[in-house]
């Protein structure tokens, strides 16, 4: 998109893009601009009358009290721990599950196909008991493992209609010429599929990183102080005397950021599919 | 596509007879200890912190504990977030799946589902011998006892937190109030006067009191209720409906904010703290905040006696030992630290919550504390609902929606209150 | 269009470890939840555990009153919800496929509300909402809509479309990635050929792009329904079902009656809604299967 220096043209640019992005931005991150002013006032300012847009003295303490004595970055190793090995495991079971759905024809195909599409059906609150004699028999109870396992499950339905969805999308052409030049199943999958896939791939990747990362439910029941994750531990900011606004909305800040960050850097690839264009069709 | 269903569901059908014995084959492993006597007693306890002061106080307690008890207890202290009551659900999910601690905070609201399913120890023999019981004194016994419906006494005391009003004496002054209400009609009074247009621009800018609709708002009614000779056994007597009416009308006159019916504690508290309203129902536990925020600018006094009677609602945080803890007096050991022992002054010194056993009351946070006494007073006329097998369920979903409907005009007082007593009754 | 060659073992070893992942963890308490369902099961009377039959979905269907009322608030919800969501989600997504300057930052920005955890969202919009010193009503009076303050959670009116709002800013990122990644596989041959022939923005985005990528709009926005019928954090950390249950979906009103121990019942309302979140998949799934044959 190249800007010309037409005024129509540049009415249009405005119109089309500047508005439209500007807009969506406020909405967006209105609220979470909201979160980080709070978090760095001084609690006289966030009960200020008339309310403070910015914050006249900025306070720091705590993301000193977050970092220091909440030890936050326990929890955001734990869930980064978590949210990383369910990316993986998760992301290889739904591909592969995926490709033999989209590309393959066997007994028991939809079936299958339904069963995984019914699995998130059902609200959590009605598994707790169950799963948590299932996590306790395979003594998987406080351990990352368990809460692998349990996101694992809860995404892999996701995953796999997703990515069996962007799979049905990309002209099967493609890999039957593969096919066809010689290579066996194994090759084209690796050497056709993934690249294409790739943007896909990482959508996929990104939501199930984000389950990890952001879920409670389970994670309030399955971990223990030391492998407790993010979500459960701002909870634990929550009392019966109230919230503790200062710290909740740090470590919302301290939560939304690194992922924001390496969001940055891997939606490269999520768009690199742009200049690969070329090769399909 | 029907096929499809079809061999789903059959599917269904099929494995649900797998799973019938699947599930539940979890039989009880403890973690806890080692009958030998020689290694120590391990006590798995959990609790919740209502701020992250409070988690390390409780931690440094039990550090405290297991470095100074001479039998050779190792409480092993885990937290768990309140999660408005998601903590006692965390418990019972946890024991009925086979695991769960030793001992835990607990809220006596919950006593009776966990007794119904034979989760809680009675601990009656221990309290019998203690020698520190009757620093306690009897109704709060009888209330624990009361909790289970069992008879049996599981549920233990730790700290209880009466309910009384907080104001701030500058707004009742500028609204020409000399001194705080002793009569309930005088509270409701007060209420009206406090209730100002402080910069003369037409519109409310503080508010009489900061009415709790949402969750929690019960405990307040309670003292409405009382105050007209009514109370919680039967909800849909006149005094009732006179007391419940005097309720709506301080919202529905505009004595408190607009957000009341979705006000719960996070909502009464912003108000109060921001100046929006003059007076809160609350009790020690938020002390601390108004004085750090107001300074000498904020006093309080029970919530007073009217033609009916007088009565107020408690907080509580208890202590409860499960059937599955295998030591259950080193746990009871424990509970003593808790309350009349070190622990308990410790607990007391920092957040203000006790039982007014002789070590708290020894304190000078205790004596210097002006709350404390106003606090004490409540206690007197203090009490819960009753412990009905639906008692969580009126807590938690009927009481806000159906205040709410009457605080929005949608229900007449009386049809409110018929609901509220089918949902607090229901056999 | 299928490839049917290749032994007729390996489908089934590729799914194997999903399917086994699934099974062992959600399939059994799945299973115990629907068997459940036909019992009466509440915990506040254990005792009184037995086989009911039909008896709970009876009792659902005919006598309670909250019933028929959390399912039009679920539709409400549901439609709104994910209906705004796919809106904007898909419009943002369009945008982002362009390349302007600072695009980059631009993407990774509009994923902080899905990144936010739904705690803090329900807990962040209702203290935003707030009548008194909420910001969007602080906002709305700077900008002279509102005269004064409104409590839009205590309003009976206000409060769902409010819940709405917050669940369109949560959900809108997870359309626009979805989408945008979906976008990527569109040759941009087509484009460059319908430019030729001079179809408009419009021709294209209908012609072309809504096409190329209508499995992953339709799974996606499938998969959201099922998420946001079965959510609960937003709602219950915003107003727990309130004001006068106003926002009472139906998950929340079988997480509250799973809250006080009545599993049977809650297990018997979450069935229904699990039956119609079928009823939906099903247009869907009958799609996707006459879709491969032709």
């Amino acid at each position: 998109m190249k800007v010309k220096h037409h005024s129509a043209e540049a009415v249009k640019f405005t119109l089309t893009l500047v508005l439209p992005v500007l807009l969506f931005l406020i909405f967006l991150l209105f609220p979470f601009y909201w979160m980080f002013i709070t978090s760095v006032k001084p609690d006289a300012e966030i009960y200020a009358s008339p309310l403070l847009y910015w914050p006249q003295h900025w306070t720091w303490m705590t993301y000193e009290k977050l970092f220091g004595y909440f030890n936050f970055i326990k929890y955001m190793k734990n869930s980064l721990t978590v949210a990383v090995a369910t990316m993986v495991v998760s992301l290889v079971f739904s591909t592969l599950a995926a490709y033999a759905f989209s590309r393959f024809e066997f007994k028991g195909r939809k079936f299958l196909m339904g069963l995984f599409l019914s699995n998130n059906m059902f609200p959590t609150v009605l598994l707790m008991i169950p799963l948590y004699s299932i996590m306790r028999s395979m003594n998987l109870l406080y351990t990352p493992t368990g809460l692998v396992l349990a996101y694992t499950t809860f995404t892999i339905p996701f995953s796999v209609w997703l990515i069996q969805g962007f799979i049905r999308d990309v002209p099967f052409s493609l890999e039957e010429a593969a096919l066809i030049d010689g290579c066996n199943r194994t090759g084209a999958f690796v050497r056709i599929f993934l690249p294409i896939l790739t943007p896909c791939l990482l959508a996929a990747g990104v939501y199930i990183f984000m389950q990890g990362w952001n879920e409670y439910t389970l994670s309030s029941m399955f971990t223990n102080p030391a492998t407790r994750t993010i979500p459960v531990a701002l909870n634990s900011l929550i009392g019966q005397l109230g919230v503790e606004w200062d710290m909740l909305c740090a470590g919302g800040t301290i939560t939304v950021l690194p992922v924001c960050i390496m969001f940055f850097f891997a939606q490269k690839k999520l768009v690199s599919g742009l200049t690969a264009g070329a090769v399909k069709g | 596509m029907k096929k499809v269903i079809a061999t789903f569901l059959a599917g269904v059908m099929l494995t649900s007879s797998l799973a019938g014995c699947g599930g539940n084959n979890s039989s009880s492993v403890s973690s806890g200890s080692d009958p030998s006597g020689k290694q120590a007693t391990k006590l798995s306890y959990w609790y919740w912190a209502d701020n992250t002061e409070q988690s390390d106080l409780m931690q440094s307690i039990v550090k405290q504990y297991n470095e100074t008890n001479d039998k050779n207890i190792l409480v092993t202290a885990e937290e768990y977030p309140w999660d408005s009551g998601g903590f006692t659900d965390s418990i019972f999910t946890a024991i009925m799946g086979g695991g769960g601690p030793d001992l835990s905070t607990f809220k006596l609201q919950a006593g009776k589902n966990f007794a119904a399913n034979h989760l809680l120890a009675d601990m009656s023999s221990y309290v019998e011998a203690w020698q520190d019981k009757s620093q306690i004194n009897d109704g709060i016994w009888q209330m624990m006892k009361a909790s289970t419906g069992d008879e049996k006494l599981s549920v233990l005391p730790w700290t209880l937190e009466a309910l009384y009003v907080y104001y701030r004496p500058s707004y009742f002054q500028k609204a020409g109030i000399e001194k705080a209400p002793t009569t309930f009609d005088e509270f409701l009074d007060a209420i009206k006067k406090t209730t100002m247009d402080t910069n003369g621009d037409g519109k409310t800018d503080v508010y009489g009191l900061g009415l709790r609709g949402a969750g929690g708002g019960h405990e307040h009614l309670g003292s409405f209720l009382y105050a007209y000779g009514a109370n919680w056994d039967d909800l849909t007597t006149p005094q009732a409906v006179e007391a419940y009416n005097a309720y709506l009308n301080i919202f529905k006159s505009g004595y408190a904010p607009d957000s009341a019916p979705n006000a719960a504690y996070a909502e009464t508290v912003d108000g109060f703290k921001s100046g929006l309203t003059a007076m809160i129902i609350h009790h020690i536990g938020s002390s601390a905040i108004w004085s750090e925020t107001f300074g000498d600018d904020v006093a309080a006094f029970p919530v007073p006696a009217g033609k009916g009677g007088q009565w107020t609602c408690t907080g509580d945080t208890c202590l409860t030992v499960y059937e599955q803890c295998e030591n259950k007096e080193a746990a009871f050991d424990f509970y003593q630290y808790m309350t009349t022992g070190e622990g308990g002054t410790t607990w007391f010194k920092s957040t203000g919550k006790g039982l007014g056993t002789e070590n708290v009351v020894a304190t000078s946070e205790y004596k210097d504390n002006k709350f404390q006494t106003v606090a004490a007073e409540s206690l007197k006329h203090a009490g819960v609902l009753p412990p009905t097998d639906t008692l969580t369920e009126f807590i938690n979903s009927t009481w806000a929606n159906t205040n709410q409907q009457a605080l929005l005009g949608q229900i007449s007082a009386e049809d409110a209150l018929k609901i509220m007593q089918k949902s607090l009754h229901a056999e | 269009m299928k490839v049917k060659q290749g032994h007729w073992i390996w489908p089934y070893l590729l799914i194997a470890p999903a399917l086994l992942t699934m099974l062992c963890v959600v399939f059994i308490p799945v299973v115990q939840a629907i068997v459940t369902s036909f019992q009466y099961y509440d915990l506040r009377y254990p005792g009184k555990t037995q086989f009911l039959g039909l008896g709970n979905y009876i009792e659902i269907f005919t006598q309670d009153p909250q019933f028929w009322p959390s399912i039009f608030r679920t539709l409400v919800w549901v439609v709104f919800g994910v209906g705004l969501q796919f809106l904007f989600g898909f419009i943002l997504a369009l945008i982002l496929n362009r390349k302007f300057f600072g695009c980059g930052v631009v993407r990774a920005l509009s994923m902080v509300p899905w990144v936010t955890p739904g705690v803090l969202i329900g807990l962040m919009w209702r203290w935003l909402y707030d009548g008194n010193y909420g910001v969007i009503n602080d906002v709305l009076i700077r900008l002279g809509i509102l005269e004064h303050g409104i409590s839009f959670l205590s309003r009976h009116e206000a409060a769902m479309p409010a819940a709405v709002v917050s669940v369109v800013w949560q959900g809108i990122p997870f359309f626009a990635l979805m989408l945008l990644a979906a976008l990527q596989g569109v040759s941009s041959d087509m484009y460059e050929a319908a430019d030729i022939d001079g179809a408009s923005g419009a021709q294209k985005l209908f012609y072309i792009t809504i096409p190329s990528i209508k499995n992953t709009l339709f799974v996606t926005v499938l998969l959201r329904i099922i998420w946001v019928a079965n959510s609960v954090d937003i709602i219950q950390n915003m107003t727990a079902g309130g004001p006068a249950y106003a926002t009472q979906t139906l998950s929340i009103y079988v997480y509250q009656k799973a809250h006080v121990l009545n599993l049977g019942y809650a297990s018997a309302m979450s069935v229904i809604l699990a039956v119609l979140l079928l009823v939906v998949a099903v247009p869907y799934l009958r799609f996707t299967f006459q879709s491969e044959r032709s």
